[in-house]
């Protein structure tokens, strides 16, 4: 018999927990057992045997027992072995050997956030992105993405966005599906994108299978949604004596007299009969037309597994969110409700087949299914406008009721859109998105050529189509004339009519996007010597509707070298070209190059492992494009060709006797070619006593030449409209910081982490005429700077006695209280030439984020803020004016210059100026340093709590794991806004940014 | 990988790259557009570049961010704060958003039809007719279109200088390809805009001989500009160049204005092809329909307009109890210019801005002999007063305007009632009971000149040339009897100075052309700008007393701001940045 040993051991993971349920195998043979809870074992052994040690989700190993009878055994995570490996463009390199600047952010970080659109739940999570969200409308919510700030005015300034390689949109993917993201931000990473990696590349890699048995992930989750900010308009009553204040400020007759404002007092406390409120109403149209929180819920459930044949990952998405209007319709079906709501159903399957030992075939099938439905109003998608909350911000609440007592609604010449009126019989709107995405992917390793070469080669085809169909009606409102006969209808003046509710039409849009690309890898280790290649054809083709396609060609090369793991170097380009430009103006060569020095691994170093990990310093420069140039948000293509338009009946003769036009559309600028942007990058990382602490800093640089921007030096006598032109030239400069700490005190697992990143632009050139004053050019300044008068204050009697005053344009007089505007060009003269650059731009120079992470056993605790600062923002006039076009008056606006008081008073205490009643107002009605907000805040971006039960209660149920959690966004915020908007939002007429609870379960079978 | 590798690999490259430059995939492919060797090489093409010149004719209704010229004068005020005028020009404020556009689109836009008419004089004697087009069908409608097309040149950079005064002239078009500093020496301001003028002036005059005659524009040619066209206008320009504003130039005199405007008269006048619109009753629709008819439909008073399509109704031009959101409202100062249906001047007093002189309440002195009260200032007037005001009491679409204080048309709290009490009723159309809809459709043709013009332009020019003569007098009765107003004119003792007729004619000129963007432009050139955009704009409150008793008081619906700058327009800064040159007077 043969002589056995008796070994025992623990199974742990990377951060030091035991493995409960791993198995430990004696190699060949069926002697087995499994960890206990505290992933001990002990089995009895071959001396010579060796130990197969595995267990689900972590990456099985052989250790040779030698004899050995104390194992400590540390198994790593499927998961983050994965994330070893960084995506980069065109394919994937080892963490360690990465020279660009990539942020990555993995499957489980994503998830903390508790929102299912992807461009909003990466907030903060990334150094060097800024997310910035317009509105929270049902489905139409993504936020704007910023990578290290903007360089161009040409563009949007939004970066590539490639879903597992092609372009692709990507807020409503499910969270789920996601493995990886990377964000590219120097020009070593993006160079491969040639033409259009000028704004930065993110990477988004979906799940792939595994070779395991299926692993079942089913997620639920309910949230619940509400604003983040309130609307602080006044009462009837309120607004009523101030309206009259700012009539007899303004010289005008009063409206009200104190019989009416003791009607409206007690109206306001709610004193009145029902006839005499429909005289006096004090109504609150967010009251009346919002729900105070909105539910959503998501479900989830993906399999991934796999054989060695085939692997898969699949999963099935649902969510369905809902808006916050009250449903005023009374109607059965849903689609025909007055609450908006969004729905999401997402399918994907990701098949990778082993068709030979060296050939692998990649299927992906991804659709989407969203469906949106609500309210026949409008709802700008670009500039976040949204009709509803228009109508909440303007109509007055004292003029008329919601409904008179006869049914009729309430309205006036002005208000006509009674907007309960519109979302009761108003109509509505249903669309369909339907996406359609599939990659096919062949790799054949070629070794049989030359050891380490492949062939990767893939075709993609998305299609998407767009339905909507739109319902409406006309509706009555009615205005009260003859206020001592409300009974009678003879006393009302009726706006409109009521209408049957018809079909007024549809939009459908399709999309086709053709892409493939085929290449050849490189791989390989001689020694010391590690080389890899890639050379790679690429082309696209973007068809949406029958507009001329959108096509982009072109070339990628790389070549890496690491010599020990300690010098490292990498040479990227991209040679591509875009249609916009003329041949020989198209095709770019954009090259980079980085090296990197690890500098641990060096042998003057090699003593200090006991408390340097890791230290990397790295440089990279590079050049890249960008072919991009919208004006208002529209593409403008083709600025090369001559374009003279047709126009079908421009003018007509006679009775109807039309005639075709045609006009010189476009003078052509025959040497336009792309954007060119030069960076500098120089990254250092580091981490310290086994991952207690991390510190990675980046400095960038980056000077953008050939910007796309119209001719501004050339006179308007010329009369046609010449093409852009690349005359732009700008700097963008910056750093990021990104801290880590993480540490374990017993069974408390705790990490921390901060981020900071700036980024300062400025416009070094725009074509700005000569003769330009400098305080108003934009020349020196960042893009996107604000430009306003300069406010001195309050104008004080004496100001006026003694006539030193600028006269104002903006009215015929100003009193005590209104703002003093400085004469920036002296002329005596208050005007529209007065305005200079005043305060920050719209996109924050510094973004920061600080997190807290806690394991303890089964329990997890994040928590994560994030903040901007040096911004700007100014606000639509109804959120900052009283009484603008006739409209409403805040809670604010009590703190105004009041002129019942002394001016010293006023002085000390005013933060608003003196009232004014509709245009009278135009004067301190302006965009100045008074009104000009800083956007600066910090949030409560996520918050949760989670709890794994123990694995030994799940076994029991035959999962492998299951977690409950509840977390939250924007919880708090603290800003310098004092309630207007959320700081997030640019823009005060759109439907608000919310802060969602979400209460969820994960269950792995 | 070894060195045959390498180099099979770099081959590879090259032969890649070259593919791509060589590849049609990223070429664009034909659209929807045209290139200017596509335009100029066919006939049709061309014709249909012609036509789009047309279409820079410009619309004044409502135009300046929907509000009128006219809301910038004393005529009218707009009731909307976002009506472009009232929160620009009104105030003082001519680089506010709102009449911004007026100033920056109209040099961009003239400046636009100008290249447009360069570079077809540059390119049509050189386009081939094709063979659907005969020879001499061709060489016709060459010399027409070169006419014409002369013309819009000349009636464009006319426009431009009255805003603007002297201004480059660019009578070829300009090569945007050739450096800056080149086109900015060659294109300077004129030392004086007598240069401008001249030139306006010399090519109306060269164009006339090209133009279709007035009597042989076939029904579906109805539209184009003739040598009526030319005539007329270049009387109205005799007219202002011999006006206090711009005498100076020495340009022309009266008698030179007069003759022009005779000129016309004798040629098309007097029912030769045009005419005054006329019904043998029903007066107040006759003048109405001397405006709003169209000429298809048989309006022999429009010389010069833009035909254009229906349009929507006017919700932005309507009372507020009908639904709509108010728009131009007439001013009191409009409202007194009206005289008495017996023909008699309901004021003791007018100035040359031909409003009654108000005194420092902003109230003038009434004529009593004309029969006029000011308790009952609608009754027995004008009958274009009817046609043109909507005032309390006043019935239209089946119903009474009531502007009393919380009445239907002017009810509290409404910030689109009127402001001066008065709502527009020229150009409405009036057979209609319903509420208003945009989605209806009626005919609003912009006039640029009609018949009654060249009637008050020799009017005007002959009184100052000769004093008042009988054909001044002649040319105004002929306005009044339209309207029925048949007293004679010339038997009116007050009339009998040059200077009291002056101010007739002023009055006269400014109520029979109200709201047809007349007024800017005349008090500007008779020099009297500061006085009538300068007074405050008056309006009227009308209160109901419980028993229904009617009282009517003046009031001040606005406070103006007139600054001796405000004679032209400021060139666009931005212009003024680009080219160094120094802007108008006190800009």
């Amino acid at each position: 018999m043969a002589q056995t040993l008796a070994v025992h051991g623990v199974v742990r993971d990377n951060k030091g927990t035991g493995i409960p349920g791993a198995t430990i195998m004696e190699k060949g043979t069926a002697n087995g057992i499994s960890t206990d809870n505290e992933g001990h074992f002990k089995l009895n052994v071959k001396p010579g045997a060796s130990l197969q040690i595995s267990a689900m989700g972590f990456t099985a190993k052989e250790i040779p027992v030698n004899g050995q009878t104390s194992f400590i055994i540390a198994l790593s995570d499927k998961n983050e072995e994965l994330n070893e490996v960084v995506v980069v463009g065109y394919g994937v390199q080892k963490k360690e050997s990465v020279v660009g600047a990539i942020a990555t952010l993995n499957s489980k970080e994503l998830l903390k956030s508790s929102s299912p659109n992807i461009s909003q739940a990466i907030a903060g999570k990334l150094p060097g992105v800024f997310t910035a969200q317009g509105s929270g409308a049902p489905g139409s919510d993504d936020a704007s993405i910023y990578i290290r700030g903007q360089a161009s005015f040409a563009g949007t300034n939004q970066p590539l966005v490639l879903v597992d390689g092609v372009e692709r949109k990507f807020a409503q993917i499910a969270p789920d599906d996601i493995e990886s993201m990377s964000v590219l931000k120097d020009a070593s990473a993006t160079a491969v994108y040639g033409v259009r990696g000028a704004n930065g590349v993110i990477l988004i890699t979906t799940k792939r299978g595994i070779e395991q048995k299926p692993v079942v992930s089913l997620t639920l989750s309910t949230q619940v949604q509400s604003p983040t900010r309130k609307d602080k308009y006044l009462n009837a009553y309120e607004s009523v004596k101030l309206l009259d204040e700012a009539l007899s400020n303004d010289g005008l007759t009063k409206q009200y007299s104190d019989a009416d404002l003791a009607m409206y007092q007690k109206s306001v406390a709610g004193q009145l009969t029902s006839s005499e409120a429909q005289l006096y109403p004090n109504v609150d149209w967010y009251d009346q037309v919002l729900n105070k929180t909105a539910p959503a819920q998501r479900y989830n459930v993906n399999i991934q597994g796999g054989t060695k044949r085939l692997r898969y990952f699949t999963s099935l998405e649902y969510y369905d969110q809902n808006g916050l209007y009250k449903d005023l319709t009374n109607s059965s079906s849903y689609t025909q409700s007055s609450n908006a709501a969004f729905k999401r159903y997402g399918f994907r399957a990701n098949l990778d087949f082993a068709l030979t030992s060296t050939t692998n075939l990649g299927v992906n099938f991804g659709t989407r299914f969203e469906e949106r439905n609500g309210p026949n109003v409008t709802e700008n998608s670009t500039t976040k406008y949204n009709e509803i909350f228009y109508e909440l911000n303007h109509t007055p609440g004292w003029l008329f009721p919601v409904q008179y007592d006869n049914g009729y609604y309430g309205g006036n010449s002005q208000h006509q859109n009674n907007i309960v009126a519109k979302l009761a019989k108003g109509g509505f709107y249903r669309d369909n998105n339907t996406i359609n995405e599939t990659n096919f992917t062949l790799n054949q390793k070629l070794d049989f050529i030359t050891k380490g070469l492949s062939f990767k080669g893939m075709a993609s085809f998305d299609y998407e189509t767009y339905y909507d169909r739109r319902f409406g009606a006309g509706f009555a409102t009615y205005e009260l004339i003859d206020r001592t006969n409300p009974d009678l209808s003879d006393s009302y003046t009726r706006y409109n009519e009521d209408e049957e509710l018809t079909y007024s039409g549809n939009t459908q849009t399709a999309t086709m996007k053709l892409y493939m690309e085929y290449g050849l890898n490189y791989t390989r280790d001689i020694g010391k010597h590690k080389v890899t290649g890639l050379v790679l054809y690429n082309q696209n083709d973007y068809r949406y509707q029958a507009d001329l396609a959108r096509r982009y060609q072109g070339v990628v090369g790389r070549v890496t070298y690491a010599y020990d793991n300690r010098f490292m170097g990498e040479f990227n380009a991209g040679y591509n070209g875009s249609e916009n430009f003329r041949k020989n103006h198209r095709f770019g060569f954009f090259p980079s190059a980085s090296v990197g020095w690890m500098l641990s691994n060096e042998s003057f170093l090699k003593d200090q492992r006991n408390w340097l990990d890791h230290l990397k310093v790295r440089a990279s420069y590079g050049e890249v494009g960008n072919d991009k140039y919208t004006v208002n948000g529209t593409d403008i293509r083709f600025l090369y060709v001559e374009s003279w338009s047709w126009y079908s009946s421009v003018y007509y003769t006679g009775d109807g006797n039309y005639h075709t036009g045609i006009y010189e559309g476009q003078y052509p600028n025959r040497n336009v070619t792309w954007e060119r942007a030069k960076k500098y990058n120089l990254g250092f990382e580091s981490g310290f006593y086994k991952d207690l602490f991390s510190l990675d800093v980046d400095l960038f640089t980056e000077h953008r030449t050939n910007i796309l921007t119209s001719y501004l030096s050339v006179p308007d006598y010329y009369g046609v409209s010449i093409a852009a032109g690349n005359l732009g030239r700008t700097e963008n400069k910056g750093f990021e910081i990104s801290l880590k700490h993480h540490n374990r005190i017993g069974k408390l697992d705790y990490t921390a982490g901060f981020n900071f990143t700036h980024a300062k632009n400025k416009i070094l050139a725009m074509d700005e005429p000569s003769g330009k004053p400098a305080y108003r050019r934009n020349t020196g300044f960042p893009i996107g700077q604000f430009y306003g008068l300069v406010s001195e204050g309050f104008i004080t009697q004496s100001d006026i006695d003694n006539k030193k005053l600028a006269k104002s344009t903006f009215t015929d007089e100003v009193k005590a209280g209104d703002l003093k505007y400085k004469d920036m060009n002296g002329d005596g003269y208050i005007d529209e030439n007065d305005v200079t650059q005043i305060g920050y731009s719209t996109v924050p120079e510094n973004t920061f984020s600080a997190s807290v992470g806690l394991n303890y056993k089964g329990w997890s605790f994040n928590l994560m803020f994030q903040g901007v600062g040096k911004v700007s923002r100014y606000y639509d006039e109804e959120a900052l004016f009283a009484f603008v076009d006739g409209g409403k008056v805040r809670e604010e606006h009590l703190q105004r210059w009041d002129p019942s008081r002394s001016e010293d008073y006023n002085l000390a205490h005013a933060k608003y100026p003196l009232l004014h009643y509709d245009d009278k107002g135009n004067h301190n009605q302006r965009l100045s340093t008074f009104f000009l907000k800083s956007g600066r805040f910090v949030r409560l971006k996520n918050i949760e709590l989670g709890y794994t039960l123990p694995r030994a209660l799940t076994q029991r149920w035959s999962m492998s794991e299951a977690r409950f959690y509840v977390n939250a966004n924007n919880l708090f915020t603290w800003d310098d806004l004092n309630g207007l908007v959320d700081p997030e939002s640019s823009i005060s007429n759109a439907y608000p940014i919310m802060k969602s609870v979400n209460v969820g379960v994960n269950v792995k079978f | 990988m070894r060195l045959k590798h390498i180099i099979i690999t770099l081959a590879g490259c090259v032969t890649i790259l070259t593919a791509c430059e060589k590849s049609k995939f990223l070429d664009k492919t034909p659209s929807g557009e045209l290139t200017s060797d596509q335009v100029w090489s066919s006939w049709t093409n061309t014709v249909y570049y012609y036509n789009d010149t047309y279409n820079f004719l410009r619309n004044g209704q409502a135009r300046i961010a929907n509000s009128w010229m006219d809301e910038a004068t004393d005529l009218a005020e707009a009731s909307r704060s976002a009506c472009g005028t009232r929160s620009s020009f009104n105030v003082g404020d001519f680089y506010a958003t709102g009449g911004e556009a007026e100033i920056l689109d109209t040099w961009a836009t003239y400046y636009r039809g100008i290249r447009k008419v360069n570079l077809f004089m540059e390119h049509i004697d050189s386009v081939p007719l094709g063979t659907e087009v005969s020879e001499a069908t061709g060489e016709a409608a060459r010399s027409r279109m070169k006419a014409e097309m002369r013309f819009f040149r000349a009636y464009f950079f006319w426009e431009l200088c009255l805003r603007y005064g002297a201004i480059p002239i660019i009578d070829s078009s300009i090569d945007p390809d050739a450096t800056l500093s080149t086109i900015l020496a060659k294109y300077q301001r004129p030392a004086s805009v007598k240069t401008c003028f001249e030139w306006v002036m010399s090519e109306l005059n060269d164009c006339y001989t090209g133009l279709t005659s007035d009597n042989d524009v076939s029904t579906s040619d109805l539209g184009l500009v003739t040598k009526g066209t030319d005539l007329a206008l270049m009387a109205r320009i005799k007219l202002y160049l011999a006006s206090p504003y711009y005498q100076d130039l020495g340009l022309y005199s009266w008698q030179d204005a007069a003759d022009a405007a005779k000129l016309f008269i004798d040629n098309f006048g007097n029912g030769a092809r045009y005419s005054l619109f006329q019904y043998t009753s029903n007066y107040v629709t006759a003048y109405q329909d001397a405006v709003n008819m169209r000429v298809v439909s048989g309006n022999k008073e429009v010389v010069f307009w833009r035909n254009d399509a229906a349009g929507n109704w006017w919700q932005n031009e309507s009372p507020v109890g009908y639904g709509g959101y108010g728009g131009l409202c007439p001013s009191q100062t409009l409202v007194d210019m009206y005289d008495m249906a017996n023909g008699e001047s309901p004021f003791a007093t007018y100035d040359a801005t031909g409003a009654p002189v108000y005194d420092a309440s902003g109230i003038p002195t009434v004529n009593a002999a004309s029969g006029y009260s000011e308790q009952h200032p609608y009754a027995n007037r004008d009958p274009r007063f009817y046609a043109t005001v909507l005032y309390h009491g006043a019935e239209w679409w089946s119903r009474a305007v009531d502007v009393s204080t919380g009445g239907t048309d002017n009810p509290a709290g409404n910030a689109y009632a009127t402001p001066t009490g008065y709502y527009n009723r020229k150009y409405h159309d009036d057979s209609q009971t319903d509420y208003l809809d945009d989605s209806k459709t009626m005919y609003r043709n912009w006039i640029f000149i009609r018949y009654a013009e060249v009637l008050l332009n020799y009017a005007e020019a002959i009184n100052e040339a000769q004093g008042p003569t009988a054909e001044a007098f002649n040319a105004l009765q002929q306005l009044r009897n339209r309207v029925g107003m048949t007293s004679l004119l010339s038997a009116r003792t007050d009339l009998q100075s040059q200077s009291a007729l002056r101010n007739f004619i002023h009055k006269e000129r400014t109520i029979e052309l109200a709201f047809e963007d007349h007024r800017w432009w005349d008090v500007r050139r008779w020099k009297v700008a500061s006085e009538a955009i300068g007074r405050p704009l008056y309006g009227i409150t009308v209160t109901k007393a419980t028993d229904g008793t009617l009282t009517y008081t003046r009031k001040v619906a606005q406070s103006r701001v007139f600054q001796d700058r405000f004679y032209l327009y400021p060139i666009p800064t931005e212009e003024i940045w680009k080219t160094g040159w120094s802007n108008n007077a006190g800009w």
